[in-house]
């Protein structure tokens, strides 16, 4: 697994560079015993709840930037 | 009239005139809800691993609560940010919960919940 973490650390893709990072320096930790396995497991899911989040929060941005170009477009109709 | 245009474009833009529009429209801009979630912001930026972290953890619990049950008690249209906070209520609610932790559990976990209340924050105060 940290084989293709390495790999992901330096595919290209800016944003799942940085997550790979993430998880790579999680699984570092543990592997050197300064986090217990459960630690490790619940950042790593941290960061699959992080991506989940920032889902939502694209979603947010679209839709009022959809309200906010209509409400423009009405003004000047 | 201009605002019924808009309205209703909104709707025939979504393809569908669904009844329910918390699909289809965001929630708006609310004072209380953007202060809240930069307290939760704030206290992660603020939290001090070498100080008893279950009670700094518990406060932004707490916090998110709070923004939880005034979103919910607002109205149907604020189920878009109350998902939002959902996966950050999942962070900290395991960090509050803990007794003790390990070393490098607050630093990695310090890091990844500012990350969460950064997105948050600017989904929040982003919206019309």
């Amino acid at each position: 697994m940290s084989d293709k973490l390495q790999q992901l650390s330096n595919c290209g893709h800016s944003w799942a560079e940085e997550r790979a990072r993430q998880a790579l320096e999680i699984v570092q930790f543990r592997d050197a015993g300064q986090l217990t396995p459960a630690e490790a497991q619940e950042l790593l899911q941290d960061l699959v709840a992080t991506d989940k989040l920032e889902a939502v929060a694209d979603n947010i941005a679209i839709k009022t930037a959809l309200v906010e170009a209509v409400y423009v477009a009405a003004q000047f109709s | 009239m201009k605002k019924m245009i808009a309205a209703l474009s909104l709707i025939a833009l979504s393809g569908c005139a669904s009844l329910d529009t918390s699909s289809i429209l965001p929630s708006f801009w609310d004072d209380n809800q953007s202060h809240s979630i930069i307290n939760v912001y704030q206290m992660a930026v603020n939290m001090d691993c070498a100080r008893p972290q279950k009670p700094q953890a518990q406060a932004m619990v707490n916090e998110l609560q709070w923004f939880q049950l005034y979103s919910e008690s607002k109205g149907f249209l604020q189920k878009d940010v109350l998902k939002l906070i959902e996966p950050m209520q999942a962070t900290v609610k395991e960090w509050a919960d803990k007794d003790t932790t390990s070393p490098a559990y607050c630093t990695i976990k310090k890091k990844i919940v500012i990350e969460q209340a950064k997105t948050a924050s600017k989904a929040v105060l982003g919206r019309f």
